[in-house]
């Protein structure tokens, strides 16, 4: 009964009493009226000197890992409070930081929340909304707490032991010129010793041939650069049903999450091998990474892919001819794409033939992709069809 | 909620006058439990009601059949014997003694069962604590409103039971909710709420407790009346001045009607507040009819008195109508209008500024303050009265003094002024002292005697009082608080009443005959008609008395008669509605022609018990008119022709444990005190220089019009500020009202997601925030954004909201609701504000 129909109340007993002469109802209504004045001056003190602090212990996490934060919630007013509900307004699936706490006068309470990050992408921990009312629940008070962190979710990592990355074809007289920071099979130049170059690195036919200490450096190996090409045209992409979604793995609930992750996982393989990976997002506005191998281009293809969604009608066919044209002879191409009309196998086809291996991984539930398999594997196209029970 | 079920049904069992009343509450608590269960069974809800109703029906017929003890043979035969004659009593017209009481009991105790199961329904199944408390509320104000027994602590403690309880639900509520919605709760709170519940609750409690009696009245209906006084004035002036409708006279009746003025025009609104006026402490069963005054003179509309000052024969003093009586002496009423009377007592407390008048009880006798009475007063010149030892106590009460004096003297002596001396000179001084004081009253004497010194005749030339006729008592001095009256309540039966004689005092028949030339033919044809051949004047008196009630219909919407017809031919034959000035006016008219002597008198019909101070509490809408006759014998008997009052309340009865045969065992022991000792001589002595009863001089005396009543409200600018503020109010009020109808009408039958939905598309087309006809939700709440963050957030939550109910699997999260609606008021809130406008291209 909200304070509009005790107001109402009051005044059809007032009307009666005088009306009808119902002078009993005389203290009732004074009595209502008592209730009504003090709920409402419960209800201002309800909220007031709540403060809130949220912090975030780990901010960046994959899906499946944990989002841990300790959020701790003071009353700072002398008044104690009945119930105070807290109402967290995450973006973040699963988080719940609502509470309903009871606070004494000057007190503080704290808790921690873990939730498990289902779903890719930038979420905002907070706001809260702290709600209270008085104990007969007359009135009602709703105060917005704006304490709030971002926190990123990179995609899920998928299991892609079945895929093997293209490599590139080097010609013998190519070197890389490059140094290695390790010990590899090419020793690519001789110079001189300087303090603290390893002793297994000395040429000791050299330095007896030059009469002084020489070092040999090495190159890396002869691996290619990999480009990942995610296709995002959205004409392509389609939610499974929940009969298709793969026991285990409910964030893989469609085409996209499966081509985002499958990217994301590709590319921290290669880069775990010390491959440079360059990243094509095929959408309306195309996205594209030129090949890098540090901790700053994964950190970035790994928040592209947290936040990328199907966007625009841009064929993976006018992606391949324009965004391909920056793969050369000594790259790999990588295409994650569930589209199956099977109009880009010619472009495909034609950067093999201009000898970039291209590697083809199509997300498709149902099978529909039989004919252009066969058309990639005639193009000596490598296919994979995911998921893997395909 | 059983302890409160349980309370419902103990305030019923307090009421109740029957016989064991406990079955009531033993029914609440029965029927509370059994409805518990069934509440909290599994059953489907259309099994439970019929179980539920089933139940009550046999234990409302098992409980009725076990007490009536009228029905013959056991408990079986009972139950048996009951339903006949109880399916007779509500369908049938079989509506008579046990049975109709019977009938009442199986009624009373279904209906407090399915209070119960009601109110546990509702908590338990519906799980709506303020509907479950709505049932035993009913019952419990049900109780009060019928029964002055009920007692107002059991009102209290209901409330307190009914705060903790309202506690608790809400905490249940949202604990509920709260589960529903996974959010944890740190710790029980369960505790927590009882104590403040129970804080609540004493607080509740104690307000009603302290809370003033009446104070609705006393606060707002002053104000009431006089606005509603206003308004009728306005209209009136308005009718007038359009010549729409006959305009009423200023002032009108009900300001006249508890001023107890000494005349008083009949008809026109009237409007009687619930005002306390008058608070009295009688050790009766019942309150009693308080006499202000009567009037003997019919004007044709109205009433008036014919008792008037005068000025004596030498036409220098003008002598007035009253008499000063010190407090605890008794009006030397006759043995005439004694027969067949109790004395009755009261304590009177004016609770508003009276009139001056003291309030009595039928006849009255004394009062415990100096008081001045009017009364009727016969004109003598050398008037003989023979005097003998038997008929001394049949003089005047003003001259038996004297008569005594001369029985006792030997007038042997000289011939002086007035008669034979007395032959001992301090009898004769008496005499001479008592001779002197009636010449101040302007009462002249003289006497003779026989040749033996006896007295024989006395001879009175002036004005007499008529103790028996008794028209008003007035404060004989300023009072501040209350006081006490004692007044002779008639206790002649009918068949007494009708015994009486029909020869009436010449002071009866001269002033209480009287009738106004516009009393018309048909009025005294009508009147004959309603008694037919009946001769006896007490039997005339009830034929027209009952006529009145149940031929003229009561309202209090009367207006006035039309210029130059007779008010009693008016009520009679064309209105035929009236309220009690209307009533009492037409059956002494009545009356009158047929020669029975008869008198308007006004004051107050029986108040209603005040439980806070025992006594009896009279309002201003208990001002009334009513009719008193003359019996010889009897003197004056009242009548109740108005239809709205019951018969019978005339006579009060004593309280238990007072045998009501004697004053003393009536007057309540607090106020009770022993009246001083009646004179030798039947003639009090009533001046404050203890000299008989003598009319005061016109330069001290009461003209006879005492003080209107003071208005405890508010004065006349005060009024017309409040009128005015009520008009600006009101028709503001109209005016909001009806924007708000405007506004919420297509709201009408939307959910709340919806509703707020729709408004802010309303509030979006002023800003220049064009919905679209293909735009979703979420792109509609884009348009938004360019207005900034403070209107596109609260926009986004409304959105929200009607996106998950319109579009979603289930329906909208309460906090989800609460949040939109917030964001409702947010966005309202800032309607005019900058960012609201129309961005200028």
């Amino acid at each position: 009964m909200g304070w509009q129909r005790t107001v109402l109340l009051i005044g059809l007993l007032l009307f009666a009493s005088v009306m009808w002469d119902l002078t009993f109802l005389d203290p009732l209504i004074v009595a209502l009226a008592v209730l009504l004045v003090a709920s409402w001056l419960w209800n201002k003190t309800t909220l007031t000197g709540l403060g809130l602090k949220r912090t975030i212990i780990s901010d960046r996490v994959s899906v499946g890992e944990k989002i841990r934060e300790e959020i701790v919630i003071a009353n700072r007013s002398r008044i104690p409070k009945l119930w105070v509900e807290l109402d967290d307004r995450s973006s973040l699936p699963h988080h719940t930081a609502s509470r309903v706490l009871h606070l004494r006068g000057r007190s503080e309470k704290r808790w921690q929340v873990e939730t498990v990050a289902v779903q890719r992408g930038r979420y905002r921990l907070g706001p809260m909304w702290a709600s209270g009312s008085d104990p007969l629940g007359l009135f009602q008070s709703l105060h917005l707490m704006p304490v709030s962190h971002d926190v990123m979710v990179y995609p899920a990592r998928v299991d892609i032991s079945s895929i093997t990355l293209p490599t590139a074809h080097l010609s013998g007289g190519r070197l890389a010129h490059r140094r290695a920071m390790t010990t590899t099979v090419s020793a690519g130049s001789i110079r001189d010793y300087a303090p603290g170059d390893p002793l297994n690195r000395i040429s000791w036919s050299a330095t007896a041939r030059r009469g002084t200490l020489m070092v040999k450096e090495f190159e890396p190996d002869p691996t290619s650069d990999v480009w990942v090409l995610v296709d995002l045209n959205e004409t392509w992409h389609q939610m499974f049903l929940d009969d298709d979604v793969l026991p285990g793995q409910p964030h893989l609930n469609s085409t996209t999450e499966y081509i985002v992750s499958l990217g994301f996982s590709l590319s921290e393989a290669a880069m775990a091998r010390e491959r440079r990976v360059g990243l094509v997002v095929n959408r309306d506005e195309p996205i594209r990474l030129d090949p890098a191998t540090n901790e700053r281009q994964s950190l970035r293809i790994s928040e592209i892919l947290a936040v990328a969604t199907p966007a625009g009608t841009r064929t993976l066919a006018e992606s391949l001819v324009i965004d391909a044209n920056r793969v050369s002879r000594t790259s790999g191409l990588v295409i994650i794409t569930a589209d199956t009309s099977g109009d880009w196998v010619g472009a495909a086809a034609g950067l093999v033939e201009r000898l970039i291996p291209v590697t083809a991984i199509i997300v498709d539930r149902h099978a529909d992709s039989a004919e252009i398999v066969q058309r990639l594997a005639r193009a000596r196209v490598q296919v994979h069809r995911f998921p893997p029970n395909q | 909620m059983l302890v409160i079920v349980v309370l419902a049904g103990a305030s019923v069992s307090e009421v109740w006058t029957g016989d064991t009343p406990w079955r009531f509450w033993l029914t609440a608590l029965v029927g509370g439990v059994i409805s518990l269960v069934i509440s909290r069974s599994q059953l489907s809800d259309g099994v439970a009601v019929l179980l539920a109703l089933g139940a009550g029906a046999i234990f409302a017929s098992g409980i009725t059949a076990l007490f009536s003890y009228h029905l013959e043979g056991g408990i079986r035969d009972r139950l048996w014997e009951f339903p006949v004659p109880v399916f007779k009593a509500l369908f049938g017209d079989d509506y008579s003694g046990d049975v109709r009481q019977m009938t009442a009991e199986f009624l009373l105790t279904l209906t407090i069962w399915l209070t119960a199961w009601i109110a546990m329904w509702m908590l338990i199944r519906v799980r709506t604590s303020a509907l479950a408390l709505i049932s035993p509320w009913v019952l419990m104000l049900a109780n009060q409103f019928i029964s002055e027994r009920a007692h107002a602590v059991l009102l209290v403690v209901l409330v307190g039971l009914s705060v903790v309880l309202l506690v608790l639900a809400r905490l249940d509520i949202k604990e509920a909710e709260w589960k529903r919605g996974g959010v944890p709760v740190s710790e029980s709170l369960f505790s927590r709420a009882l104590s403040i519940g129970l804080v609540l609750a004493i607080i509740a409690s104690g307000a009603m407790i302290t809370a003033p009696q009446a104070w609705s009245q006393s606060v707002l209906e002053p104000l009431i009346t006089n606005t509603v006084d206003r308004f009728k004035a306005v209209r009136e002036y308005a009718g007038s001045s359009l010549g729409l409708k006959e305009s009423r006279s200023a002032g009108g009746p009900s300001s006249q009607f508890s001023s107890f003025s000494s005349d008083f025009s009949v008809g026109g609104y009237l409007q009687l507040s619930a005002q306390p006026e008058v608070l009295v402490q009688a050790n009766t069963s019942s309150a009693p009819y308080l006499v202000a005054r009567s009037y003997d003179i019919y004007t044709g509309g109205g009433w008036s008195s014919s008792s008037s000052g005068y000025r004596d024969q030498s036409g220098s003093i003008r002598q007035s109508p009253e008499l000063r009586y010190s407090p605890n002496w008794e009006v030397a009423l006759s043995q005439n209008v004694r027969n067949q009377r109790s004395p009755l007592q009261i304590q009177v407390t004016p609770l508003t500024p009276q009139s001056g008048v003291l309030l009595t009880v039928d006849t009255y006798l004394m009062a415990d303050v100096p008081a001045i009475v009017r009364m009727g007063w016969i004109s003598v010149t050398e008037a003989p009265y023979a005097l003998t030892v038997g008929t001394l106590n049949q003089l005047p009460p003003d001259i038996q003094l004297l008569g005594n004096l001369l029985l006792q003297s030997q007038l042997a002596g000289e011939p002086g002024d007035w008669g034979p001396m007395a032959t001992s000179p301090s009898l004769q001084s008496a005499i001479n002292e008592e001779v002197n004081d009636l010449a101040k009253r302007g009462i002249t004497v003289y006497w003779d005697a026989s040749t033996e010194g006896i007295v024989q005749s006395l001879y009175v030339t002036g004005r007499l009082p008529v103790f028996d006729d008794v028209e008003a008592v007035f404060q004989g001095i300023a009072l501040d608080g209350g006081y006490r009256i004692t007044g002779l309540t008639s206790t002649a039966s009918s068949d007494q009443l009708a015994a009486a004689s029909a020869d009436y005092p010449g002071w009866v028949t001269d002033r209480y005959l009287q009738t106004s030339d516009t009393v018309t033919d048909r009025t005294r044809e009508l009147t004959r008609e309603i008694v037919g051949d009946e001769t006896n004047p007490y039997r005339q008196s009830v034929l027209i008395e009952q006529w009145l009630r149940n031929n003229i219909a009561y309202d209090l919407e009367v207006g006035l008669p039309p210029k130059g017809q007779d008010l009693v031919d008016y009520v009679l034959f064309d209105h035929r509605y009236g309220y009690c000035e209307h009533y009492a006016s037409a059956m002494t008219v009545m009356l009158r022609t047929l020669g029975i002597p008869a008198r308007v008198v006004v004051g107050y019909s029986p108040g209603q018990r005040d439980a806070a101070t025992g006594g009896f509490l009279y309002r201003q809408q208990n001002a009334h008119a009513w009719v008193e006759a003359f019996f010889p014998g009897y003197g004056w008997i009242p009548f109740e022709p108005t239809a709205n009052r019951p018969l019978g309340e005339f006579t009060t009865e004593s309280a238990p444990g007072t045998n009501g045969d004697t004053t003393e065992s009536q007057v309540p022991e607090d106020i009770s005190e022993t009246a001083p000792p009646a004179a030798d001589i039947p003639t009090p002595d009533v001046f404050a220089d203890n000299s008989l009863a003598t009319p005061l001089p016109t330069d001290v005396a009461i003209d006879g019009v005492p003080p209107q009543v003071v208005d405890a409200g508010i004065d006349d600018r005060l009024t017309d500020l409040l009128i005015r503020g009520a008009v600006v109010t009101g028709g503001a009020a109209l005016m909001l009202s009806g924007i708000w109808l405007a506004w919420n009408w297509s709201l009408r039958g939307l959910s709340p997601a919806a509703s707020l939905m729709r408004r802010l598309q309303r509030v979006g087309g002023w800003a220049g925030v064009r919905h679209g006809t293909n735009a979703t939700p979420r792109e509609y709440a884009r348009r938004f954004e360019e207005r900034g963050p403070m209107v596109s957030e609260p926009v986004k939550r409304i959105t929200k909201a009607y996106e998950i109910e319109t579009y979603g699997p289930g329906a909208v999260r309460d906090q989800i609701l609460l949040d939109a609606q917030h964001a409702w008021r947010t966005l309202r809130t800032g309607l005019w504000r900058p960012r609201w406008r129309r961005r200028r291209r």
